[in-house]
C-alpha cells in the first residue's frame, strides 16, 4: 500500500482531516533531504584519511623534511583546532551539551589526532620526552579526558581511554582488542583486569555524582568490554585458576545486564549474554569427558541456545523495562 | 501463500508515517493516539543488538538440532534425506514463528531463511551434475528455491544472493563462448541496468509494498554491480585472473570505454542523486567516484599514495565542510538537520575516533624508537 491509499484510508476512517491530508501531500512533495548522516561519515573517514596519510608522510620522509618547519606546521594547525573549540563551544556542564556550531565535534577530534602526530614527530625527532615513553601516552590520556568533559565529546574519550590502555600496555581498538593483547602473560591479564575494574567502577561514581553521566556508555564499553575478554582469556588460559576468571567474568556480566536493564543499551545486554554463554559453555565442557562431550554437546547447543532465545524474545516482560 | 502478515506490516508503515508526521507537527496528539490505537497490531521486530544476539543464538540452535538426525546417520544414502529432511522441519519451524510469535525480520527467522536453502545444496549440486555438471546449471538449478523464498518472505539478503546467482548464470553462460568473454562486462553492466529497471518498475505497483525492504537491497546491489562490472581497475583485474593470464595485468580491449565508463557512471548517479533527491545514489556516487579515482592513480600515480590519502582525505574535509555550511538552511531538497541522538551514531563514532587515534600514533613497518627507561605505566618502545 503506497502513501496516497494509506492516507485515503486515514481520512476515510476520519483518522486525518482534509486539510491535514493536503498539508501531509504538501510536505511529501517538498520535504528535504537530510545528509546529516552521511556528511558526518564523509567528515570523520576524510579525518581519518588525513591523519592516515600523514602518519606516513612523516616517517617516510623523517630524514628530508625540513623538520622545525614541519613541526611549526602541525602545531599551528593543532593549536589553531583547539583555539576554534575554545572560542566557539559553549560553556562546560555536568549536563550533556549539545554545541551549536555543527564543525565543533570535527575539529576537536581533528585536532586531538594531530596532536597524536606532533607528539610522535617530536618524540622521534627532538627526543622531547627522552626515554620516558611513559609520559608520551599519558599526556594526551590526560589531555583528551579533560577535553571529552570539557567538550561533551564522547569519540574523544573513548581516545582518551585508549591512550590510557596504551599507558599502561594495552590496546582497545576493536579489531585490536583479542589480537594485540597478550592474555596468555598473567601480567598482561592482571593490568586488564584492573584497568577494566577500575574504570568502570569511576564511571559509575561520576554517573552517580551526574557528572557527565551519559559518558557511562563510552565508559562499560570499552573498560567494560576489556575486562569481559580479560576473565574470559584467563578462564581459557590459565587452567587452574579458571574458577576465580570465571567468577569475574560472571560479575562483569552481572554488571552489564544490569546497565541494559537501567536503559542503557541492548548492546549491553548482548555482550553480556555472549560472554556469559561462553563463560557457562566452557566451563560445563571443561570438566565433561570427551566421550560424553560429543553427545551431550549438540544437545546442550540446541536446548541452550534456545534459551536465549527465548530469553531475548521475553526481556522486556522478564526485566520489566522498556528498552 | 505470502509467509509475513501484510496487515502487520501496514500498521507498521503507517505507525512510522504517523510518528514522522506528528513530529513535523502535521497532525495532532489526538490524531496520532487515534492512529496507534487503530493500526495497535504490530510485527516482532527488535532493537538491532537483540536481532544480532537472536540470529547467533538461533544459528547455534539449528547446529544443535542436528542431533535429531544422529540416530540415521549410519544408514546408507544418509547425507540424501537427512539434510532436506532438515531443511522442511526448518521450514514449518518457520512458519510457525512467523505466526505464532509475529516476526518480521527479527533474527530468527533470517536465520531460519538462510539455513534452509543450504539444506537442499547437496541435491541441487547433485541435479546440476546430473544435467550436464555446468557452473551455470548448478546456479539455474539453485534459482527457483531462492525466487520461491524471496516471494514468499521478502528478505533482502536472499534477495541479494538470488541477485548475485542470475549474475553468476549469465556470466558463466557467457563465458562459454568467445564473443561472451570479450563482452562479459558490457553484459554484466545491461543486465544490472535491466534488473535496475524492473525493480524501479516493480516498486511503482501499488501491491509491492510487501516486497520494499527487498527492493531497496537490490536498488543498491545493482547499481553496484552495474559500477563494478564496467570499473576499469576491476575489468583488468578480472581479465587477468579469468584467462589466467600473468601478473603484471595487460592492457584490455575497448580501454578508453572503460575508463570514460568508470568516472561517466558514478557522475551519472551523482546527477540522478541530485536531481531526484535520492541520497542512495549520492552515497554511492561519493564511494564510486573516489573509487574510480584511486583506480585512475593505481595504474597513472602522479603523487606517492601517502600523498594522495593526505589530499584527498583534505579536499573531503574542505568539501564536506562547505556542504555544511551551505546547508544551513534547506536548499534544493536538501538539508543538514541533525538527526536523533542515535546509539549507532554515538557507537560507530567512538570505533572510528579509536581507530583513527591507532592510525595516528602508529608507524608502518615496526617502531622505531627503542631502548631507555618506561617512565611510567606499561609503555614500552612501541609508541
Amino acid at each position: 500500500m503506497n502513501t496516497d491509499q494509506l492516507l485515503n484510508e486515514l481520512e476515510t476512517n476520519q483518522l486525518l482531516s482534509l486539510d491535514q491530508r493536503s498539508r501531509i501531500e504538501e510536505y511529501n512533495r517538498h520535504k528535504p533531504v537530510s545528509l546529516y548522516g552521511y556528511i558526518r561519515v564523509a567528515l570523520y573517514l576524510s579525518i581519518t584519511s588525513i591523519i592516515g596519510g600523514l602518519g606516513v608522510l612523516i616517517y617516510e620522509n623523517i630524514n628530508t623534511a625540513g623538520h622545525i618547519v614541519l613541526l611549526l606546521v602541525l602545531s599551528l594547525l593543532t593549536l589553531g583546532s583547539f583555539l576554534f573549540v575554545f572560542r566557539q563551544g559553549l560553556p562546560y556542564s555536568s549536563a550533556r551539551v549539545d554545541h551549536q556550531n555543527p564543525y565543533l565535534d570535527t575539529v576537536l577530534l581533528l585536532g586531538c589526532l594531530l596532536f597524536l602526530v606532533v607528539e610522535g614527530y617530536a618524540q622521534y625527532q627532538f627526543q622531547v620526552f627522552g626515554t620516558r615513553y611513559g609520559v608520551a601516552t599519558l599526556l594526551p590520556a590526560l589531555l583528551f579526558l579533560f577535553l571529552a568533559y570539557r567538550f561533551d565529546h564522547q569519540g574523544v574519550l573513548s581516545l582518551g581511554l585508549s591512550s590510557l590502555a596504551s599507558w599502561i600496555g594495552l590496546t582497545v581498538t576493536p579489531n585490536e582488542l583479542l589480537v594485540k593483547n597478550d592474555f596468555t602473560d598473567i601480567s598482561v591479564l592482571i593490568t586488564a583486569l584492573v584497568f577494566g575494574g577500575t574504570v568502570t567502577l569511576l564511571s559509575k561514581i561520576l554517573a552517580i555524582r551526574n557528572i557527565k553521566s551519559h559518558f557511562n556508555y563510552t565508559y562499560l564499553l570499552i573498560a567494560g568490554t576489556l575486562f569481559l575478554a580479560a576473565s574470559t582469556a584467563g578462564m581459557i588460559t590459565f587452567d587452574s585458576w579458571k574458577f576465580v576468571f570465571s567468577i569475574l567474568s560472571g560479575v562483569g556480566c552481572w554488571y552489564f545486564y544490569v546497565n541494559a536493564r537501567l536503559g542503557e543499551s541492548l548492546l549491553f545486554l548482548l555482550i553480556g549474554l555472549v560472554f556469559g554463554y561462553i563463560t557457562v559453555t566452557y566451563l560445563l565442557f571443561s570438566q565433561l569427558s570427551l566421550e560424553f562431550g560429543a553427545f551431550f554437546g549438540s544437545l546442550y547447543f540446541l536446548l541452550s541456545a534456545a534459551g536465549v532465545v527465548w530469553f531475548l524474545l521475553n526481556f522486556k516482560k522478564l526485566l520489566g523495562k522498556t528498552v | 501463500m505470502i509467509g509475513y502478515n501484510q496487515e502487520l506490516l501496514k500498521n507498521l508503515r503507517v505507525q512510522e508515517l504517523a510518528k514522522e508526521w506528528f513530529s513535523k507537527k502535521l497532525i495532532t496528539e489526538e490524531n496520532l493516539r487515534g492512529i496507534m490505537d487503530r493500526y495497535s497490531s504490530l510485527p516482532y521486530q527488535p532493537n538491532w543488538f537483540v536481532k544480532i544476539g537472536l540470529f547467533i543464538f538461533t544459528c547455534v540452535c539449528i547446529l544443535g538440532g542436528t542431533l535429531i538426525f544422529l540416530p540415521f546417520a549410519d544408514f546408507e544414502n544418509a547425507e540424501k534425506f537427512i539434510s532436506p529432511g532438515y531443511g522442511i522441519i526448518l521450514f514449518f519451524a518457520l512458519n510457525y514463528f512467523i505466526k505464532n510469535r509475529k516476526l518480521y525480520f527479527s533474527g530468527i527467522d533470517n536465520a531460519l531463511l538462510y539455513t534452509i536453502p543450504l539444506c537442499f545444496a547437496f541435491q541441487v549440486m547433485e541435479l546440476g551434475v546430473f544435467l550436464g555438471d555446468t557452473p551455470w546449471l548448478i546456479g539455474l538449478c539453485y534459482l527457483p528455491i531462492l525466487v520461491l523464498l524471496v516471494y514468499f518472505y521478502g528478505e533482502p539478503l536472499v534477495s541479494l544472493v538470488a541477485y548475485l546467482d542470475l549474475l553468476f548464470i549469465v556470466a558463466a553462460v557467457s563465458f562459454e563462448f568467445s564473443i561472451g568473454k570479450l563482452l562479459l562486462p558490457f553484459i554484466l553492466f545491461s543486465l544490472s541496468i535491466l534488473c535496475w529497471l524492473s525493480i524501479r518498475h516493480f516498486q511503482q505497483k501499488e501491491t509491492t509494498g510487501y516486497w520494499s525492504v527487498c527492493f531497496t537491497t537490490l536498488h543498491y546491489a545493482t547499481l553496484c554491480t552495474a559500477y563494478i562490472s564496467i570499473n576499469y581497475g576491476i575489468v583488468r583485474g578480472g581479465n587477468m585472473s579469468l584467462n589466467g593470464l600473468p601478473s603484471p595485468s595487460p592492457e584490455i580491449t575497448f580501454s578508453g570505454i572503460f575508463w570514460a565508463l568508470t568516472f561517466l557512471v558514478p557522475a551519472i548517479y551523482l546527477f540522478t542523486g541530485y536531481r531526484l533527491r535520492k541520497i542512495s545514489f549520492l552515497i554511492l556516487s561519493g564511494l564510486f567516484l573516489l573509487f574510480s579515482f584511486l583506480t585512475w592513480h593505481s595504474y597513472y600515480p602522479v603523487l606517492s599514495s601517502e600523498w594522495t590519502v593526505t589530499l584527498v582525505g583534505t579536499l573531503g574535509l574542505i568539501l564536506f565542510v562547505l556542504l555544511i555550511r551551505a546547508l544551513k538552511t534547506p536548499q534544493k531538497g536538501f538539508s543538514y538537520t541533525p538527526e536523533g541522538d542515535l546509539e549507532v551514531g554515538i557507537l560507530l563514532g567512538n570505533i572510528i575516533a579509536t581507530q583513527a587515534g591507532s592510525l595516528g600514533s602508529d608507524t608502518p613497518s615496526g617502531p622505531k624508537f627503542g631502548g631507555g627507561d618506561f617512565g611510567g605505566g606499561g609503555s614500552e618502545a612501541t609508541y
